[in-house]
C-alpha cells in the first residue's frame, strides 16, 4: 500500500465526540443495526469524499489517533488517492506517500465538519446510509 | 298527584338550602358526573322512604346506616363544638283530590369534642290540608309514614322512581318481582286471588264430606273414594309442578339476563374485534413495508455508499484516468517498472523509459541489469499504483450503476408511497375505532378481552336458556296431561254421584266445584284484561316515542306466559334485531304503561321521576327519547347527564338538550348542576335555573 497500513489515521478529537459517535459504531456502545456506518473507516471515506466535493480540507487541530490505515478497504483507498492526485494535478504526489496521507486526512476532517454542521442545522436522526446521503448529500440522486 | 317542590338542606352534596320547583309537565335537570344529579333522586327516596343510595357500598342505606354520612361535609366542617347540624328535606305535593301534603324529614347531629353524636333515626312529619273540607291534619313518625305509603305506593315505587340502571329488574315479569308487586299493588287482583283461594278451600271441604258419605254400592263407593283421591293427587301434583315452573321461570330469567348480557357484549365486541383485526392488519402492513424498506436498504447499504461514491466522484475519477494516461504517454510518470519490463529493455537493448540505447555491455545496459539483480520481486508501490488505476477503471467501467441507482430509488419511492397509504389506512381505522369502542374502555382493554371465551360463554348461556326452557315446556306438558286426567276423573266421579241420586253432600260438592271453576275464570280474565291494558298502553307510548324515527317499528308484546316483554314485526314475528334506541323506547314505554294503568286504577297520576333513564343511549337516539318522555308523562322530572364536555363550554350553545329546554314551551322548569370547591371533601352542588 502507498500509505503504510500500520500508520495511525489522524482524526480530530471533535469528530470522536460528535459525528463518529452518532453515525458509526465507534462510540457510545451502539449496536451495528442502529448506525449508518458499520465502521469508522467507512465514515472516514465518506467524509473524505465530501471534503473533496466541497473542496474543504481542514487541518487537524487535536489529533486523536485510534484506527490504522489498514481499516480502509483497498478499493476505497485507491479511489481516495485518485481523488487526491487529480486534485493536486500531478502524478508525482504518488511518490510522496506522507503528503498523500495528510491530504486525505485533512479532506476527511473538513468533510466531517461539513457533515456535522449540516446534521446540526437539520436536526435529523440518520439511521441508514440512504437517509444520510439523501439528507446530507443527495448529489447522486440529482445526477 | 303533582310534586310542587323539593327543598334540600345540607343533604349530601347540597349545602344549606337548595330548592327545586316543578310545574305540570316535564322538568329537566342536567349536570356532569358527580355534580349531585343522583342525589336529587336520593332526596325523594330519603324523604319518603328513609333511604339513599350509597355509591361506595353500592346499596341503598337507611339513615341508621348513613348516620353523619348523610349530612353535607361543608356544613359539618363549619359546625362548632356543642352545635347541631340539621339535614332536612321537605317535599310539597298536591294529590288528585286537590289535597295538599307537606312531608318533612329531619336529621340532627351534634358535635361534641370534635365527635359527632348521631341519633339512629330521622324525624318524619306530614301535614295535610284536605282538598274539599280544607281541614288540616298533622302527623309524625309511623302515622306520617302510613299516609305516605298510601300516597306513594311502595309497590309501584320502582316505576315512578325510575333508574336507568335498574331497568332489567323493572322489566322482569316473574313472580315476586317488581312487576308482580306492581300488578298486585295497582289492581284488585289480590281480592280475586283470595276469592279463588277460598273457593278452593270450600271445594276441598265438600270433597272431604263427599268422601265420607257412604253409598250402598260398595264397589262404586270404593271407586268414588279412589277417584276423589286421584283428583286430589292430580291437583296437588299440578300445584307442585306450577310452583316448580315458577322456580324454573326465575332461573330462566336469570340465565336469560346473563345470556342477554353475553349476547350484547359479544355483539358490541364482535364489531370492535373485526375493526381491531383490520387495524392490526394495517399496523402489520406498515411494519411489513417498513421492514421491507429496511431490508432493501440493508442489502444495498454497501452498494448505496459505493454507488454514491461513484456518482459523486465520477468526474474526478475520469480526470485522474486522463492524467494517468497522459503521464504514461509522455513518460513523465513511468508505466510501473516491473521486472518483466526491465527484462524487455535488456532484450531490446534500449531503455524504454528514457528511450536511449543500452547496448549490451554499455553502462546503461549494466545499470538495468543491476536493477533487475537487486530486485527480488516487484515492489508494493508498483503494484499499488497499478491497483489504483485498476480500481478506478473498475469504478468507471460500472456503466449501469446510474440505472441501478435510479431503479433502486424508484423502488424506494414506491415503498414510501405504500407506507404513506398504509399510514393513511391505519389513521382512518384508528379514528373509526374511537367511535365504536364502548365508553370508558381503552383499546388495550378491548384487545385484552378474550373473544373466544366470550363466544364460549355466549354458547354456554344459550344452552342454559334452552335447557331451562326445555324443562319448563316438559313441565307444562305434564300439567296438560294431568289436567286431562283430572277431567276424566272428575267426569267419572260426576257420573257416580249422579247415579247415587240427590244428596246434600253431592249438591254442596257440585256448587263448590262451580264456584271454584268460576273463580279461576275470573282471575284469568282479570289478568288478561290488565295485561291487555298495559300492552295497549305500552304500544301507544312506544309509537309516540318512535314516531320521529322511521327506522323504529313494531309492536310491544307482553307475553306473561313466557314472562317476557318484546317487540314483534308487522307480520307478528318477533324482532331479533332490536337496537339500543328501540330497546330504551320499549323499556320507557313499558314503565309509562304501568304508570298509566296505575293512574287509571288509583284515579290519580303518579309523577315520573327518572334518574339517567336514557343512560344507555347516545348521539342521535338520546334527544328523541328525552323529547318523547317529556310528552308521555303528565309530570316528569328527568335527570340527565350533561353531554357537553366540561372543557368545551362553548358547545353548550349547540347542545340539543339545552335547545330542547329552550324551545319546548312545555318545559317550564329546568336546572343545571355544578360542583363548587376544589377540595374534594368540601365540594358542594350549585343549582342554576335554566328557565326564566
Amino acid at each position: 500500500m502507498l500509505i503504510k497500513p500500520t500508520e495511525f489515521m489522524r482524526i480530530d478529537d471533535t469528530h470522536h465526540k460528535t459525528t463518529y459517535s452518532t453515525l458509526s459504531t465507534a462510540k457510545g456502545g451502539k449496536k451495528e443495526v442502529d448506525v449508518v456506518f458499520k465502521d469508522m473507516a467507512d465514515l472516514f471515506v465518506y467524509g473524505c469524499i465530501v471534503g473533496f466535493l466541497e473542496d474543504c480540507p481542514q487541518k487537524i487541530e487535536k489529533n486523536k489517533a485510534s484506527i490504522r490505515w489498514q481499516a480502509v478497504r483497498p478499493k476505497h483507498q485507491a479511489l481516495l488517492i485518485a481523488l487526491a492526485v487529480q486534485k493536486v494535478g500531478d502524478m508525482e504526489i504518488l511518490n510522496e506517500p506522507d503528503e498523500l496521507r495528510v491530504s486525505l486526512e485533512e479532506h476527511s476532517n473538513g468533510g466531517l465538519f461539513k457533515i456535522h454542521e449540516i446534521m446540526q442545522s437539520q436536526d435529523v436522526i440518520f439511521t441508514d446510509v440512504e437517509s444520510i446521503i439523501t439528507n446530507l448529500y443527495g448529489r447522486f440522486k440529482k445526477n | 298527584m303533582k310534586v310542587k317542590s323539593i327543598q334540600l338542606i345540607n343533604f349530601l352534596s347540597y349545602y344549606e338550602s337548595n330548592e327545586f320547583e316543578f310545574s305540570d309537565g316535564p322538568t329537566l335537570i342536567i349536570g356532569q358526573n358527580n355534580t349531585g344529579k343522583s342525589k336529587i333522586f336520593d332526596a325523594f327516596n330519603w324523604v319518603l322512604f328513609d333511604k339513599a343510595y350509597d355509591n361506595d357500598a353500592e346499596k341503598w342505606r337507611t339513615t341508621k346506616d348513613w348516620t353523619e354520612g348523610i349530612v353535607n361535609n361543608r356544613a359539618k366542617s363549619e359546625c362548632k363544638n356543642n352545635e347541631t347540624v340539621t339535614t332536612s328535606i321537605s317535599l310539597d305535593i298536591i294529590a288528585g283530590d286537590k289535597s295538599k301534603y307537606s312531608i318533612i324529614r329531619d336529621y340532627y347531629i351534634k358535635k361534641k369534642d370534635d365527635q359527632w353524636t348521631c341519633p339512629s333515626s330521622s324525624e318524619l312529619y306530614l301535614s295535610m290540608t284536605d282538598g274539599k273540607t280544607k281541614n288540616h291534619i298533622s302527623k309524625e313518625g309511623s302515622e306520617a309514614k302510613n299516609i305516605i305509603y298510601e300516597i306513594f305506593k311502595p309497590d309501584l315505587s320502582k316505576y315512578f322512581f325510575f333508574q336507568g340502571e335498574s331497568i332489567n329488574e323493572v322489566m322482569s315479569l316473574n313472580k315476586r318481582t317488581a312487576f308482580d308487586k306492581a300488578l298486585n299493588g295497582l289492581s284488585k287482583i289480590e281480592v280475586f286471588k283470595n276469592f279463588k283461594k277460598y273457593a278452593k278451600l270450600v271445594e276441598k271441604r265438600t270433597t272431604d264430606e263427599l268422601e265420607k258419605k257412604q253409598g250402598s254400592d260398595t264397589v262404586q263407593e270404593q271407586r268414588k273414594i279412589e277417584l276423589i283421591g286421584n283428583i286430589r293427587d292430580e291437583r296437588d301434583r299440578i300445584e307442585i309442578i306450577e310452583e316448580e315452573i315458577e322456580t324454573l321461570n326465575d332461573e330462566l330469567t336469570k340465565v336469560k339476563t346473563v345470556h342477554k348480557s353475553k349476547e350484547e357484549e359479544l355483539s358490541i365486541f364482535a364489531g370492535v374485534k373485526e375493526h381491531i383485526e383490520k387495524l392490526k392488519t394495517a399496523e402489520y402492513n406498515i411494519t411489513s413495508i417498513n421492514s421491507r424498506r429496511v431490508s432493501m436498504l440493508e442489502a444495498q447499504q454497501e452498494n448505496v455508499l459505493e454507488s454514491w461514491i461513484f456518482a459523486a466522484t465520477d468526474n474526478m475519477l475520469v480526470n485522474f484516468s486522463k492524467m494517468f494516461n497522459k503521464a504514461k504517454d509522455k513518460g513523465t510518470y513511468p508505466e510501473p517498472v516491473t521486472i518483466q519490463y526491465l527484462k524487455e529493455m535488456l532484450e531490446k537493448e534500449t531503455c524504454l523509459i528514457c528511450k536511449r540505447d543500452a547496448k549490451k555491455g554499455s553502462d546503461h545496459y549494466n545499470i538495468i541489469k543491476k536493477v533487475i539483480e537487486d530486485r527480488t520481486s516487484d515492489t508494493d508501490d508498483i503494484m499499488d499504483i497499478l491497483g489504483i488505476k485498476t480500481h478506478v477503471d473498475a469504478f468507471l467501467a460500472k456503466k449501469g450503476v446510474k440505472t441501478d441507482i435510479r431503479a433502486f430509488y424508484e423502488n424506494l419511492e414506491e415503498i414510501d408511497n405504500q407506507i404513506e397509504q398504509a399510514n393513511r389506512e391505519f389513521n382512518r381505522l384508528n379514528d373509526g375505532l374511537d367511535e365504536i369502542i364502548p365508553d370508558g374502555m381503552s383499546r388495550e382493554e378491548i384487545e385484552a378481552k378474550d373473544f373466544e371465551g366470550m363466544m364460549g360463554a355466549y354458547i354456554e348461556t344459550k344452552g342454559d336458556v334452552e335447557k331451562f326452557q326445555g324443562k319448563i315446556d316438559t313441565k307444562k306438558g305434564i300439567i296438560r296431561a294431568k289436567r286431562d286426567a283430572l277431567e276424566i276423573h272428575k267426569a267419572e266421579l260426576d257420573r257416580i254421584i249422579e247415579s247415587e241420586g240427590v244428596n246434600l253432600e253431592a249438591l254442596r260438592y257440585n256448587l263448590a266445584k262451580d264456584i271454584y271453576s268460576t273463580s279461576e275464570d275470573i282471575v284469568e280474565r282479570f289478568m288478561e284484561n290488565l295485561l291487555g291494558k298495559i300492552e295497549n298502553s305500552s304500544n301507544k307510548h312506544f309509537k309516540k316515542m318512535t314516531s320521529k324515527n322511521k327506522a323504529h317499528s313494531g309492536s310491544v308484546v307482553i307475553d306473561y306466559e313466557a314472562r317476557e316483554v318484546y317487540l314483534v314485526r308487522k307480520d307478528g314475528e318477533r324482532r331479533t334485531n332490536v337496537n339500543q334506541g328501540d330497546k330504551v323506547s320499549l323499556q320507557i314505554s313499558f314503565v309509562a304503561a304501568i304508570l298509566s294503568v296505575s293512574n287509571e286504577y288509583w284515579r290519580d297520576d303518579f309523577p315520573f321521576i327518572a334518574d339517567a333513564p336514557v343512560s344507555a343511549l347516545g348521539g342521535a337516539n338520546k334527544l328523541p327519547a328525552v323529547d318523547a318522555m317529556t310528552d308521555i308523562f303528565k309530570q316528569s322530572i328527568i335527570i340527565l347527564k350533561d353531554d357537553v364536555p366540561p372543557d368545551l363550554p362553548e358547545m353548550k350553545k349547540i347542545d340539543p338538550i339545552r335547545k330542547l329546554i329552550k324551545e319546548k314551551n312545555k318545559i317550564k322548569n329546568a336546572y343545571e348542576l355544578f360542583l363548587e370547591g376544589k377540595d374534594e371533601t368540601n365540594q358542594i352542588t350549585k343549582v342554576v335555573s335554566l328557565k326564566g
